[in-house]
């Protein structure tokens, strides 16, 4: 009986991983299919020259250009804030904080990164209308609103990923600098920080490509359909993820159906991409001998 | 009960450990119904030849066998190297080891007993016995039979150790392979241990590993010496 | 130079640390001018519907409970048969490929999930299946489903990983099989730690926006069976119209978010309190 029964189990592992395995490749193989059909210059740049669009010489209308630019511009910003915050924070943590901060820190940190993102995109509105209530005016929803969301989405994946790299550190190589005699932050600087460079730089591209796939804060926080090429943080602006939700809800045509499956397949090549590389980043780590740099 | 007399002979055997030769082309038998003693210092690759035994080297990474081991049985003769994977439980419920730490399950002391029973298919009240039977051979059934349902590492060393080998010894081995079986035990103990394992190979065949000169010389019949190159 | 160094660590930590609280702080600020209304119960007793003065948050929250406890129990069910599988039967080169493809899935953008399922999963339900039913709790747990399955994978596969080594060995050592070794060590060991990752999965399925915006319908119907279209508390946020920023439809909104926010607090500690240690998801 108990045998039978444990048979059974096994029967449905294979079965729910075999259902698994024929929706993801359904899914990947009409991503793929559509996508690369759909791929072409012209969904990038419509009929502006590719050359001009690039130098900005030129408005492309109908592409997905404007979008790609508008992605990059708010996920670099956001990570250019995010950055120092996180890391300077998980090196408070890792290196100076009590046992009892670093519990809570870890336990904010926690919070803060299984909080829904539409409530982090909120709280970007929020704050947006606050300010402009009872201080700027001048103040709406725009790129540079949109870049602190996400930076507030993506600070507790590098805090956790530096601080766990750090107090990773082996023993043998954590304090070689304090027995040469030298300082808790030069020893930091010269010893721990090196070592765990390739850490610290597997949470970095771990972060970009969250901020790069989310669509629920952006949404909130300034991502509108057309808005060009924004000529300074402080303007709305477009983004790839929230053109393909836009595309989903509001088509009227083929080809505009065939422009998102383009924006599809690009966003996810991008993606995959930076997984890929922290994910090899973590292979390369895990194997490792000795100090590496 | 029929037990089966298993001879094992070992032919051109060698272990390596990447570029690394831990001991080469050993060939020897070992008979049914007699114990075996292996003496040589630490570090030869003593418990790792009782693993071939038992294929528990497979489990091991970066260990390379090769050779032949063959199991004679009424007749049958199988080399185990060549077993395949899902051969290899079978295998291990017959030639059972019983490792020099104790590797208790995190369970209590009567379903440690009780696991490889249970493995077997055999019924309920049979295991009963079976455990107080073992537990009364290894002489710890009088320390524990009052708290067998109590969690077993709250056992001391020398407890743990008879433990698991009454584990093995309820399970009815043909081959038992013992790595240092009375290291932890006090003088008296030991000696009555090792009485049992006198009495016990009239059922089966029994490899063992001991430090002890004067154990060695009290109950192997076969003494296997093994030594570094000179 | 160093005293910067040191004066820019306390001012990082301060920020980030204060994030959540600040947070929260702005919730309670648009949404506590409800809390002493009369209309406050309203808000778990009714309907929504703005042209008759009603505001009630129940059908979003029916919403939000159906289709995060379906899509869990979808992403369960695979993630619980590929982790379980991965460990304890499939041989080894193979499984080290599972899961590579597995972590990988983490990556994929959530709205292409829902992008994907809008012109082929749903179209499919609607002409064979369900009349007209493509968008619905069903559709929107079953492809939801997808996006929590990586999480909740890898944190079984890391349950898994945490039975000690030497038990495994020693029940092989006694004759056991894979399949015994599996079901009478490593599941009893792991059991904690897979809830864990269960709730952690629902949570994620709660949190997320997308999957549920674009394919439950976002009907303001008390949903009653699997096929109606339902609306999301993070949905219902998603998709407010922030003309008037005092109305109170518009601080609603608020209430949704700090609905989530204590669900998610929960959530949080109970799993810090399971683990008693630092997780790293």
């Amino acid at each position: 009986m108990h045998k039978i029964f444990q048979k059974i189990i096994i029967f449905l592992f294979y079965f729910f991983a075999f259902v698994a395995f024929i929706a993801l490749s359904v899914f990947f193989i009409f991503i793929f299919y559509k996508g690369v059909n759909a791929f072409s210059i012209k969904l990038i740049f419509d009929d502006t020259p590719p050359l001009d669009a690039l130098m900005l010489q030129a408005r492309v209308f109908n592409g997905i250009f404007n979008a790609i630019v508008g992605s990059f511009f708010v996920v670099f910003v956001s990570i250019i804030l995010a950055l120092p915050l996180g890391f300077l924070s998980s090196i408070y943590v890792a290196c100076y904080a009590s046992k009892n901060v670093r519990f809570w820190m870890g336990f904010l940190c926690e919070l803060l990164s299984s909080m829904p993102s539409i409530v982090i995109g909120l709280f970007g509105l929020s704050v947006t209308i606050f300010l402009h209530k009872n201080f700027f005016a001048e103040l709406y929803p725009s790129l540079l609103i949109s870049a602190c969301s996400l930076a507030i989405l993506v600070i507790p994946y590098i805090i956790k990923m530096t601080e766990s790299s750090l107090c990773q550190i082996p023993f043998s190589i954590k304090n070689v600098g304090l027995n040469l005699g030298a300082s808790k932050t030069q020893n930091l600087f010269f010893v721990q920080l090196p070592y765990v460079s390739k850490e610290i730089l597997g949470g970095i591209i771990l972060a970009t490509g969250r901020a790069v796939e989310d669509t629920a804060v952006i949404m909130m926080t300034g991502a509108v359909a057309m808005a060009g090429i924004p000529s300074s943080i402080f303007q709305k602006y477009e983004a790839l993820p929230f053109f393909i939700y836009h595309i989903s809800s509001e088509y009227s045509s083929k080809e505009q159906i065939n422009q998102g499956f383009g924006a599809a397949i690009l966003l996810l090549g991008v993606s995959l991409f930076l997984f890929a590389t922290a994910f090899a980043l973590r292979k390369i780590i895990s194997k490792r001998s000795g100090f590496g740099i | 009960m029929e037990f089966d007399a298993i001879k094992i002979e070992v032919e051109n055997l060698t272990l390596s450990y990447g570029k690394r030769v831990v001991f080469e082309n050993l060939s020897f038998d070992i008979f049914p119904r007699s114990i075996t003693a292996l003496v040589g210092p630490s570090g030869i690759g003593k418990s790792s030849f009782l693993k071939i035994l038992n294929q528990m080297i497979r489990e091991e990474e970066g260990l390379h066998v090769e050779g032949k081991v063959l199991l004679h049985n009424k007749g049958l003769s199988v080399d185990i190297l060549k077993l395949k994977e899902c051969e290899l439980p079978s295998l291990r419920k017959k030639v059972l080891y019983v490792a020099q730490h104790p590797d208790l399950l995190p369970l209590s002391i009567y379903d440690n007993v009780a696991f490889g029973l249970r493995l077997q298919g055999i019924g309920k009240n049979d295991i009963n016995n079976r455990i107080e039977m073992s537990l009364r051979d290894v002489f710890l059934w009088d320390e524990v039979k009052e708290r067998l349902h109590v969690k077993a590492d709250i056992l001391s060393g020398g407890q743990q150790q008879r433990l698991i080998l009454a584990r093995a010894l309820a399970m009815r081995p043909d081959v038992l392979l013992l790595d240092e079986p009375t290291a932890s035990l006090n003088e008296e103990l030991s000696l009555k241990i090792e009485d049992l394992l006198i009495s016990l190979k009239q059922k089966m065949t029994i490899v063992m590993i001991s430090h002890f000169k004067e154990q060695v010389k009290r109950v192997a019949d076969v003494i296997f010496e093994m030594r570094l190159p000179s | 130079m160093k005293f910067l160094f040191k004066f820019g660590l306390v001012v990082s930590v301060i920020t980030t640390s204060s994030l959540v609280f600040l947070i929260l702080a702005f919730l309670l600020y648009f949404s506590i001018p409800l809390f002493d209304s009369a209309i406050f119960v309203g808000f778990f007793t009714q309907k929504w519907d703005v042209s008759k003065s009603l505001y009630g948050l129940l059908p979003m929250i029916l919403g939000t409970i159906y289709i995060s406890v379906l899509a869990t129990f979808f992403a369960t069910a695979m993630s619980f048969s590929l982790a379980s599988l991965s460990e304890g039967f499939l041989p080894k080169k193979i499984a080290t490929v599972v899961e590579g493809i597995i972590v990988l899935l983490a990556g994929v953008p959530t709205v292409l999930y829902a992008f994907v399922a809008l012109f082929l999963l749903v179209p499919l339900i609607n002409i064979y299946f369900f009349m007209g039913k493509g968008l619905s709790i069903f559709t929107a747990s079953f492809v939801l489903a997808f996006v929590v399955l990586p999480t909740i994978y890898v944190m079984m596969l890391s349950a898994f990983r945490g039975v000690p080594k030497k038990h495994i060995k020693t029940s092989l050592c006694l004759g056991a099989t894979k399949k015994e070794v599996f079901f009478s060590i490593m599941l009893p060991q792991a059991k904690p730690a897979l809830l864990g990752a269960i709730v952690f999965g629902f949570a994620r399925s709660v949190g997320d926006t997308l999957i549920a915006l674009m394919l439950s319908g976002n009907s303001l119907h008390m949903p009653n069976t699997l096929f109606d279209s339902a609306r999301t508390l993070t949905s219902h946020i998603a998709l407010i119209n922030a003309n008037d920023y005092e109305s109170v439809a518009f601080k609603a909104i608020f209430l949704c978010a700090l609905l989530l926010f204590i669900f998610t607090f929960f959530v949080v500690a109970t799993l810090k309190y399971l683990y008693k240690e630092k997780r790293y998801a």
